[in-house]
């Protein structure tokens, strides 16, 4: 259970990246959603304790991560991938997570073997485990990656933007290996594609400039855009009071699906609230910039 | 558990840092001892004894490159970030890292420094084991302020800077330096490019070299505990791939 | 590629490169720290000097070659990788996939190094100037100071700044640094009596040659090669220039052909 209140951290220049941030995260899979920018980042680099917290309190079943104590508690049992994983290319993929084992404090050469060739085998590069790392793939250093944060069992797994430049059979992959997980832990998973999230968490939480705008279910969120979802195809711009969710061109016409409080237009269709609407209904909600233009690119 | 495991992951550890410390930290003092030994050998042969070159080669330029590849072991780690999140302190990963190349600089110094004596082209003349400070204290306090600089200002580069600029002006202002009281404390020097009153005296090394290489060791160790200490936020280390 | 484009692309580099370096705090601290530590250990003294012009001009060249000395080296291992940056960074990939030619890049890159640094050390320069300028209450070495700015850092700058470009691309960085620094003693401090060496030569990179012929160093003038001539000074400058300019047309020449 970790709990987080009026989290703050300021960088020089006055830069906030956390606003008095309020958040519990129980057992299971917690999504993190939010624009770049938004301070997802920072908060994992803070629960990770990797960085210090300007001012706020978090506890980490009962840890306080300000503390040098709590900290080495909490990072003992915490499997941690970053968002810009950055690998030893010089050793081999056993090597690597032999070293980071090592560190993790497994000292025990047949206990860290062991769990070594476990999480090889879980993210399927056992056949490939005495390569050197710079003939890796860029999804082969993500399993890399995840399997160096498995390598204790931790109780809290941190996972910053995992499915980054995977491949869509690999995404897949990833999200089935993350859900498996979450059975008996805490996964908090850090993205701003909303598909990760809704394919894997029950419950999420969506930040934007430092704050955290809703915290709940994804089914919740999902929900704050029922009957505020519409398609429209026609040719030319879409309708200008209305978010655009996404657009598909088909020849000289385009297929927009719109947030917007009433039909935008006559030939605008009501459809089924999916989670990304209601990420951008509340983004739209709270007057934020809207992830997609207007105007379709000449 | 046994302590036989324990000590196994430990020598396995050791291993693995000093992987991380580079072929540069491992190359470059060697190199610097072959081509400087090969230098000493042309020298010779053209202009005649080298016994000051030859211990400037010891005293100054080797612990020069130990320090360089200590400044790049700051900003130069790819997995920072992943190292922070870690129990392992990074502060104390770094100084084991450090410690290796120090200790290895230091093989390499004293292996040249026998090789010098032996062939009678130059030794501290101040016995064996004492004449190892010649070498050994600017290495370690060349070292150490590399270290705290680059840990300051989580740049290795700039430390490198710093370093050299100071390597420098102890060369420039040598003359200084050897007269006035307290400069002639902390002379990096003092042994090959300093042959002379007040450190050297009859052929023999002085008090005044001793006391002048036990304020530079008490000197390395302050850098040393002051790089420790930087090192207690190594977070200001992430994002500065490319400043190693 | 029309003449346009790669003034632009040449343009374009350096400003950006410039805005790079100019925002770094270390560029700034590194040589405020040397000065300031010289400054507080009895360096850049002011000597025998007297008001009198020739004696002043004399002191604010031997203070020129202290700022050559000291904050060039610190400076010269400070930027020693500005061209191999872009592969340390994962950038050098999308550069090359643009149409940028890679010679108008890497002047580019110099120019912007080269004004960077030399913003900074104007700055460092100018205080030293000042100093100069109360001790004496003589504000006439404001143009004294500027043109031992111009003939004797600005020439040296070049010098160090297109090796720091090339030769890290060649040796590796850690390496690179090493033989610098090793270079810039033997090169400008080590006299030829004790073993063959640039120092005393047109190739001493500090200015020695400048500073003899244009600030009457008569001190230098004994220990150069041909004595210490306003020809020679402006021999040496010249030199100095046209290793540069021709190591960098080399390199780029090489670059581009590797990324053909």
């Amino acid at each position: 259970m970790i709990t987080i209140r009026s989290l703050t951290k300021t960088y020089r220049r006055n830069l906030t990246a956390l606003d008095g941030i309020d958040l519990d995260i129980g057992t299971g899979m917690v999504g993190l959603l939010g624009a770049n920018g938004a301070g997802k980042t920072t908060l994992l680099r803070i629960l990770a304790g990797i960085l210090p917290a300007s001012s706020g309190t978090i506890m980490v079943d009962g840890h306080d991560l300000r503390t040098p104590e709590g900290k080495r508690v909490v990072k003992r049992d915490l499997g941690y991938l970053p968002q810009d994983l950055g690998i030893y290319p010089d050793l081999t993929a056993r090597g690597f997570l032999d070293y980071i084992a090592i560190l993790k404090g497994m000292d025990g050469k047949r206990e860290r073997h062991a769990a070594i060739e476990s999480v090889l085998s879980l993210v399927g590069l056992d056949s490939v485990a005495n390569r050197r790392l710079k003939t890796f793939s860029g999804g082969m250093k993500r399993r890399v990656g995840i399997a160096q944060a498995l390598l204790n069992r931790p109780g809290l797994l941190i996972v910053d933007e995992p499915t980054a430049g995977l491949d869509p059979e690999e995404r897949v992959r990833f999200r089935t290996l993350l859900s498996s997980l979450a059975a008996d832990r805490t996964v908090l998973l850090s993205t701003h594609i909303v598909e990760d999230v809704a394919s894997t968490s029950q419950d999420l939480a969506v930040l934007a400039r430092g704050r955290v705008l809703y915290s709940g279910s994804a089914v919740g969120l999902a929900a704050t855009a029922t009957d505020r979802v519409w398609t429209l195809t026609r040719t030319g711009p879409p309708p200008e009071d209305a978010v655009v969710v996404s657009v598909i061109h088909r020849g000289d016409a385009a297929e927009y699906r719109l947030i917007a409080d009433y039909q935008p237009d006559a030939a605008a269709v009501p459809a089924r609230a999916g989670l990304e609407d209601g990420y951008m209904a509340l983004m739209h909600d709270q007057r934020l910039p809207a992830a997609h233009p207007r105007q379709p690119l000449s | 558990m046994s302590g036989l495991p324990r000590l196994g992951s430990r020598l396995q550890r050791w291993r693995y840092e000093a992987g991380r410390v580079g072929s540069a930290g491992w190359v470059v003092p060697a190199a610097l001892a072959v081509a400087g030994g090969g230098f000493l050998e042309l020298l010779a042969a053209v202009h005649g004894p080298v016994s000051r070159t030859a211990g400037s080669l010891v005293e100054a330029v080797l612990p020069l490159g130990a320090a360089i590849c200590v400044a790049g072991l700051f900003g130069g780690d790819s997995c920072v970030e992943l190292h922070l999140s870690l129990p392992v302190s990074y502060g104390l990963t770094l100084a084991r890292r450090f410690v290796l190349v120090v200790v290895g600089a230091a093989v390499v110094a004293a292996a040249l420094s026998a090789t010098l004596a032996l062939s009678g082209t130059w030794s501290a003349s101040a016995g064996a084991l004492a004449g190892q400070l010649a070498w050994l204290v600017p290495l370690l306090v060349l070292c150490c302020l590399a270290a705290v600089a680059a840990a300051l200002a989580a740049n290795g580069r700039a430390a490198v800077g710093l370093v050299a600029a100071l390597w420098t002006a102890e060369e420039w202002f040598k003359n200084d330096m050897i007269t006035t009281g307290w400069d002639r404390a902390l002379y990096l020097f003092a042994t090959a490019r300093a042959d002379q009153p007040p450190y050297l005296v009859d052929g023999r090394l002085t008090g005044e070299w001793l006391f002048n290489r036990l304020a530079l060791l008490a000197l390395a160790a302050a850098l040393a505990v002051a790089a420790l200490l930087a090192l207690r936020r190594a977070h200001r280390l992430l994002g500065q791939r490319g400043n190693a | 590629m029309s003449a346009r484009t790669l003034s632009g692309t040449l343009l374009g580099t350096a400003r950006s490169e410039y805005r790079m370096l100019i925002r770094r705090w270390p560029l700034w601290c590194l040589p405020a720290a040397v000065v300031a530590i010289l400054l507080a250990t009895g360096g850049f003294g002011f000597g025998t000097a007297s008001s009198d012009p020739s004696s002043m001009a004399r002191l604010v060249g031997q203070q020129a070659i202290g700022v050559n000395l000291l904050v060039l080296v610190a400076i010269g291992a400070l930027l020693a990788d500005r061209w191999v940056r872009d592969r340390q960074l994962g950038v050098e990939e999308l550069l090359f996939a643009t149409a940028a030619s890679p010679v108008s890049r890497l002047w580019g890159k110099y120019l912007g190094v080269v004004a960077a640094a030399a913003t900074t050390l104007l700055v460092v320069w100018a205080v030293l100037a000042a100093r100069l300028a109360i001790h004496f209450g003589d504000l006439s070495i404001a143009g004294t100071a500027a043109l031992a700015y111009l003939v004797l850092v600005l020439p040296g700058l070049a010098f160090v700044a297109a090796f720091g470009l090339v030769m890290p691309r060649l040796v590796g960085v850690r390496l690179y640094q090493v033989l610098f620094i090793g270079y810039w003693f033997w090169g400008n401090l080590v006299p030829q009596h004790v073993m063959p060496t640039l120092s005393g030569t047109w190739l001493t990179p500090i200015g020695k040659y400048a500073d003899a012929g244009l600030f009457a160093h008569s001190s230098h003038s004994l220990l150069l090669t041909g004595g210490g001539s306003t020809a020679a000074a402006y021999g040496s400058i010249a030199l100095l220039a046209g290793i540069a300019v021709l190591l960098l047309t080399v390199f780029g020449l090489a670059e581009r052909r590797r990324l053909r």
